[in-house]
């Protein structure tokens, strides 16, 4: 073949290449949101304090009619330095409105909060999640916030309303059960890897009546924990420390003015032969929140989350939880859209069963967004 | 004249000349436009604020459309989310973005000017846009004047 020809099959690949780039529908977006908040409190020992909150950078581009990606880290000091977490990147393309698929990282469709809420203070309108529902590596966190694999969406609206579902299927979690964080375990997240070679699957399937500011929705999840710990835990590492399955409701009804939301989570743990006492447990938490807007941009709010296990769960036990219920009063005053203040007082009362006194922390935060 | 004076005088000489040269931008007015194949000769301002805030994509009779943007800082934007929706730029753009971030919604994309809603418009099925008045022709229907 002579080199005029090798030349112009060079260039025709090459051109062809370029050729297959895909136009993007919009620019992409970049987005940050953060907060700084002032906690006090009469815990014993507890020194009153101002905290930088999440920091987080995201961005979203539409990069064909029907593709979008979008990425979500976080800078955070949980108290030991500032550290970046990859919290949510996954690429999506819709094929219709009853069919979306998504890879990559991304939330846990267990229940309405956590579909809804991500990092980002200004989005909610309490200064915190529900401490059933904080994220991983938080010490009040029961349940994987995120996943990494493959998620499929999407929903039908016929005369009586709209009927959507969620399906969530990815790498399984992990604990280290020689409780290497100041006493306990945190859940794990694989992002690279399913040490237990089980996946997670996840359901939730949501019902809007037509003309009715309200869901009614139910999820559930299969969930294998692995010995995360390479030496001196419970098993070997990569064996599955306990099988768990989560069933549940989510709730919500809004107006512009009033605006109810409910969440409850039946946790059924088995723990494996020489975890624990190698049984069976079940546990379960809530929460119930009502907002109410008392004139344009002030807002009250109110919620009481619970949480309650057998003292015997060796999930429970490895995470280090702590049963009890908090009450949470709050007023949230918007600024304008880009930023708000917001005062709590959030009233912790532990279970009788663990001999400790009620505790009230008060919080001022001031969230942010910048676009 | 003396420095003090020649410079006063050339300040307000370009004074007037800057407020002179000024114009005074008039702002269009602003039409919803669908293309003529859509079953419906008019929507309502509630249904046109919905399906350009992601709340819905139909209009009565349960018709499904696709919305249509134009890019932002033009003036017909502003005018439109300003009358539809009683938003301004930096209020939309706090308003997509929070939808955007809890996965709820995506805004519509946006095309350069009326001309190129004009053409997308008249083109596709179940399309709705917004241009100026001065804009339309027959190749759209006028659905609403806000």
């Amino acid at each position: 073949m002579n080199n005029v020809v090798k030349l112009g099959i060079r260039m025709a690949v090459v051109g062809g290449f370029l050729g297959m780039g895909a136009t993007p529908v919009q620019a992409l977006d970049i987005g940050a949101m953060g907060n700084v908040d002032f906690t006090a409190s009469n815990q014993q020992n507890y020194a009153n304090s101002f905290s930088l909150g999440a920091f987080d950078i995201y961005g979203n581009q539409q990069i064909d009619t029907k593709t979008r990606v979008f990425f979500e880290f976080v800078l955070e000091d949980g108290g030991s330095g500032m550290g970046v977490d990859l919290e949510r990147m996954f690429i999506s393309r819709k094929f219709s409105s009853a069919f979306e698929l998504s890879a990559g990282r991304y939330h846990t469709p267990l229940g309405y909060w956590n579909k809804t809420y991500h990092h980002g203070a200004i989005m909610s309108d309490t200064v915190d999640r529900p401490s059933f529902l904080e994220f991983e590596d938080a010490s009040t966190a029961i349940l994987p916030m995120h996943i990494i694999g493959l998620s499929a969406e999407g929903s039908v609206t016929g005369g009586a309303g709209k009927l959507g579902y969620q399906l969530a299927m990815g790498n399984s979690s992990s604990l280290d059960s020689t409780k290497p964080t100041n006493g306990r375990s945190e859940l794990g997240l694989p992002n690279v890897s399913d040490n237990a070679d089980k996946k997670a699957a996840l359901i939730r399937v949501v019902y809007q009546p037509e003309g009715v500011p309200m869901h009614f929705a139910v999820f559930g999840m299969n969930e294998s924990y692995a010995e995360a710990a390479t030496a001196g835990g419970y098993l070997a590492q990569g064996s599955t420390l306990v099988a768990q399955r989560v069933a549940g409701f989510d709730t919500r009804y809004a107006t512009d003015k009033f605006d109810v939301t409910a969440e409850y989570f039946n946790i059924r743990n088995g723990a494996q032969n020489g975890v624990g006492d190698g049984l069976t447990h079940t546990g379960k938490a809530y929460y119930v929140q009502v907002g109410y807007k008392v004139v344009d941009n002030w807002k009250v709010v109110y919620r009481r989350e619970s949480v309650d296990f057998d003292a015997a769960d060796e999930y429970f036990k490895l995470l280090g939880t702590e049963k009890g219920h908090k009450d949470v009063a709050g007023i949230r005053y918007d600024l304008d859209d880009s930023n708000a203040l917001k005062f709590e007082i959030k009233r912790n009362t532990p279970d009788s069963s663990l001999n400790r006194q009620s505790d009230t922390t008060y919080m001022l935060q001031w969230a942010f967004m910048a676009l | 004249m003396n420095i003090f004076k020649r410079m006063v005088a050339s300040v307000a000489l370009f004074a007037a000349a800057g407020f002179i040269a000024t114009p005074v931008l008039a702002m269009p007015d602003v039409v919803v436009i669908g293309n003529s194949g859509l079953p419906v000769d008019s929507i309502t301002a509630d249904e046109a604020q919905t399906i350009f805030l992601g709340k819905g994509d139909t209009i009565k009779g349960g018709t499904r459309v696709t919305v249509v943007d134009q890019n932002e800082g033009a003036a017909v934007r502003s005018e439109f989310y300003q009358k539809v929706a009683g938003k301004n730029e930096q209020q939309l753009k706090a308003y997509w973005a929070k939808l955007v971030f809890t996965g709820q919604a995506t805004p519509p994309k946006a095309l350069a000017d009326d001309k190129a809603v004009k053409a997308w418009v008249s083109s596709t099925s179940g399309a709705i846009g917004y241009i100026s008045s001065g804009s339309v022709d027959s190749s759209v229907k006028v659905l609403l004047k806000p």
